[in-house]
C-alpha cells in the first residue's frame, strides 16, 4: 500500500516514553511494519509507546487487531499503548467497534 | 671440421636434407590436421549429443511422472553417452544429508558409500538399499567431498584408489570412474556418478568434458523440476482453498425462504477465496426470524474457522432467545472469547423481526449501523445501540444495549458489512456510507433484489473493477403487504 510509513519523533529515555507518527493505510499489507517497529521499540525499554495517528488515513480490522493486541502487550508489561489524536474518521471506527474505551486514546 | 662443412656443401646433400625437412613438416601438419579433425568431430559429437539431450529434456520436464523416474531418465541419458556400464544421481537431503534417488544403467552401482560387509550377488537388493540410505554429507566419502567441494573428479584406477571403499571393488572391479556437481547458481543440488565404461577402457579427458557439459544441463532441468513441483504443490495448496471456500459458501443460506408479506434478499462476496464475513436468517417459530450480519477480523483460514464456530454457535443458541437478541450476543460473547486469539474480534448486528407486528428488536456488537429505508423519506433513519465488538473483553464487562423499531410497509430494513462502505477506487477514495444511503435511498421502491443489484453495480462502477480489499454482504428486508395478499 502506497504511503504507509512510520517515524519516531521522540525518544526520551528519561521518562521511558517513544511517540511514532504513523502515516497513511494500516492495514494487513503495512501491519507487519507497523508491529516490527513496536518490537523494536519495545526492545529498546520504552515502557511508553506513543502512537501519533493525526496522519493515519485508515485503520483496517488487521490493523485494529494489532493494536489491541499491543495494548494488551504493553498492559501485561507494566507499559502503556497511547493513541494520539486520530482522525474523526478512526476515532469513528474504534467508537463503532466499541474500543474507544479499551484503547488509551488522547484526542 | 672442414669435411664436414664440405659435405653440406654438397648440393646433393642439400637436396636430399631438404626434401627430409619437407617430408617430416609434412608428416607433421598431417598429424596436426588429423587431431584438428578429430576434435572438430568430436564436438560435432557433443554438440549433436547435448542437441538430443536438450529435446529429451522438453519432455522430461512435461511428463507427470516422479522426481525419481525423471531423473533416473535423466541419468540413463548421460550414461548411454559416455558407454558408461552404470551410475547414479545423489541429491541433498538436507543442509547435512544426502540420499540416493536414482540409479540407472545396466551394470551393478556399486556402493560407494555404504560399507556392505557381504557379497551381494542380487543387483536388485544393492539398489534398494543404496536408494534407501540417507547419509551424513561428511561421511558420504568422494560423494560428500564432491558436493562440498564442487570439483568434478575422474579417477583411471578405482581398483587401487583410497577414495573407493575396498566393499565397493569387491562387488565389482571399479577401473573408472566420473563425478561432478550438479550445480545452478553456485548452489550445488547433488552430483551424478558414472562408473565403469563397456568398453573397458577408462574414461577419457574427452569424456570427462562431455560428461561436465551434460551434468550442468541436468542441474538445469533439475532446477526447473524443482520449480514445477513447487508450483504444483501451489496449485494443489489453491485446490484446497478453493474446496474450502465452495464449502464455505455453503455454510451461508442458499436461498432465503419465502415470507409472506417480505421480500428478503442477501448477498455476499468474499475479497479473497476465503472470506470472514457470515449472515443468516433463521426461522424462529411464532412468526419470528432471526437476522444476523457478521464480519470476523481478517481473512483466510483463521477467520473462516471462527465464521464457521459463529455461525454454529448461532443456529443452536438462537432458538434459546428468541425474544432476547441482547442477551443471546452477550452469550455468544461468552462462548466465543476465549476461543479467539488475541488480535481477532467479531462483529455482528443480531435481531429478531416479529413477522406479524413488524417489530424489529436487536442489538449490535460492534458492527455497523442498522438503517430503515421508507421510500417518502430523503434519508435513512440509523441505529447505533452501544455495544463493542465481540471476542475482546470477558463476559464480565461485555455490556450491550437493546433497540427495537417498527418496520412499516414498504420500508427497507438493511443490514451490511464495511466492505461495502469501504470499497476503495485506484486513488484510494471510499464508496462511502453517503452514496450507499443515496443509491438505496433512491431505489427504495424495488424490490430488495433490484437495490441489491444496483448498488452492486454503483459500488463496481466506483471501484473501476479493482480487486477488493474486504468481503462485501448485504442483508435486504422489506416489509410488502402486497405479498401477503399474494399481489407479487
Amino acid at each position: 500500500m502506497e504511503g504507509f510509513s512510520i517515524e519516531t519523533l521522540k525518544e526520551e529515555s528519561d521518562t521511558s516514553e517513544t511517540k511514532l507518527l504513523i502515516r497513511g493505510f494500516l492495514d494487513a499489507h503495512t501491519v507487519d511494519h507497523f508491529e516490527r517497529s513496536l518490537d523494536e521499540a519495545q526492545e529498546k525499554g520504552f515502557k511508553t509507546i506513543i502512537l501519533d495517528f493525526s496522519s493515519l488515513d485508515y485503520i483496517s480490522s488487521a490493523g485494529i487487531g494489532s493494536l489491541m493486541n499491543y495494548t494488551k502487550i504493553m498492559k501485561d508489561k507494566g507499559g502503556e499503548l497511547i493513541i494520539l489524536r486520530p482522525t474523526d474518521k478512526v476515532y469513528r471506527i474504534f467508537d463503532l467497534l466499541g474500543f474507544s474505551k479499551i484503547f488509551n486514546i488522547k484526542r | 671440421m672442414k669435411e664436414f662443412v664440405n659435405f653440406f656443401s654438397n648440393p646433393l646433400v642439400l637436396g636430399i636434407l631438404f626434401l627430409l625437412i619437407l617430408r617430416i613438416y609434412y608428416a607433421w601438419m598431417q598429424r596436426k590436421l588429423a587431431a584438428v579433425e578429430e576434435e572438430s568431430e568430436q564436438l560435432e559429437k557433443q554438440k549433436e549429443i547435448a542437441y538430443n539431450f536438450l529435446e529429451k529434456a522438453g519432455n522430461i520436464l512435461l511428463s507427470g511422472d516422479q522426481l525419481e523416474e525423471r531423473l533416473e531418465e535423466i541419468g540413463s541419458f548421460i550414461a548411454e553417452a559416455l558407454g558408461a556400464d552404470s551410475g547414479a544421481i545423489f541429491l541433498r537431503h538436507d543442509e547435512n544429508y544426502v540420499k540416493a534417488r536414482a540409479i540407472f544403467g545396466e551394470g551393478i552401482f556399486p556402493p560407494l558409500i555404504q560399507t556392505i560387509d557381504k557379497v551381494f550377488t542380487s543387483k536388485k537388493f544393492i539398489k534398494e538399499k543404496i536408494l534407501s540410505d540417507v547419509v551424513p554429507i561428511r561421511e558420504a566419502r568422494l560423494i560428500g567431498h564432491v558436493l562440498q567441494t564442487g570439483q568434478s573428479q575422474v579417477i583411471t584406477d578405482g581398483t587401487n584408489d583410497p577414495r573407493i571403499p575396498r566393499s565397493a571393488n569387491e562387488l565389482i572391479e571399479i577401473k573408472s570412474l566420473l563425478i561432478a556437481p550438479l550445480r545452478v547458481n553456485e548452489k550445488i543440488l547433488g552430483v551424478c556418478v558414472l562408473v565403469n565404461k563397456r568398453s573397458g577402457e577408462s574414461f577419457s579427458n574427452y569424456d570427462q568434458s562431455l560428461f561436465e557439459n551434460l551434468v550442468n544441463y541436468a542441474a538445469l532441468m533439475l532446477d526447473l523440476l524443482y520449480l514445477t513441483h513447487e508450483v504444483r504443490e501451489k496449485q494443489n495448496l489453491q485446490q484446497e482453498i478453493q474446496l474450502a471456500n465452495e464449502v464455505q459458501q455453503l455454510l451461508l443460506p442458499q436461498n432465503l425462504f419465502p415470507l409472506e408479506g417480505y421480500d428478503l434478499y442477501a448477498y455476499n462476496k468474499p475479497a479473497k477465496e476465503l472470506g470472514g464475513d457470515y449472515y443468516e436468517v433463521l426461522e424462529l417459530g411464532n412468526n419470528k426470524i432471526g437476522v444476523a450480519i457478521a464480519d470476523v477480523s481478517g481473512k483466510g483460514v483463521a477467520a473462516a474457522l471462527v465464521m464457521a464456530t459463529l455461525r454454529s454457535f448461532i443456529k443452536v443458541e438462537a432458538p434459546r432467545f428468541v425474544d432476547k437478541p441482547k442477551e443471546l450476543v452477550e452469550h455468544l460473547n461468552h462462548l466465543l472469547f476465549k476461543d479467539t486469539k488475541e488480535d481477532m474480534f467479531i462483529t455482528l448486528a443480531y435481531g429478531v423481526l416479529d413477522t406479524e407486528t413488524g417489530v424489529f428488536k436487536f442489538a449490535r456488537a460492534g458492527h455497523e449501523q442498522i438503517s430503515i429505508f421508507s421510500p417518502g423519506n430523503s434519508m435513512p433513519k440509523e441505529y447505533c445501540p452501544k455495544g463493542m465488538a465481540m471476542g475482546i473483553v470477558s463476559p464480565d464487562s461485555f455490556h450491550l444495549e437493546e433497540s427495537s423499531v417498527t418496520l412499516r410497509d414498504e420500508e427497507l430494513l438493511f443490514l451490511y458489512t464495511d466492505g461495502v462502505t469501504e470499497a476503495m477506487n485506484k486513488y484510494q477514495d471510499e464508496f462511502g456510507i453517503e452514496r450507499v444511503r443515496d443509491v438505496v435511498q433512491a431505489n427504495c421502491q424495488k424490490t430488495t433484489k433490484e437495490i441489491c443489484g444496483i448498488l452492486l453495480e454503483e459500488i463496481e462502477a466506483f471501484t473501476g473493477g479493482i480487486s477488493q480489499y474486504d468481503d462485501i454482504t448485504l442483508v435486504l428486508i422489506k416489509r410488502d403487504k402486497k405479498k401477503y395478499r399474494g399481489e407479487q
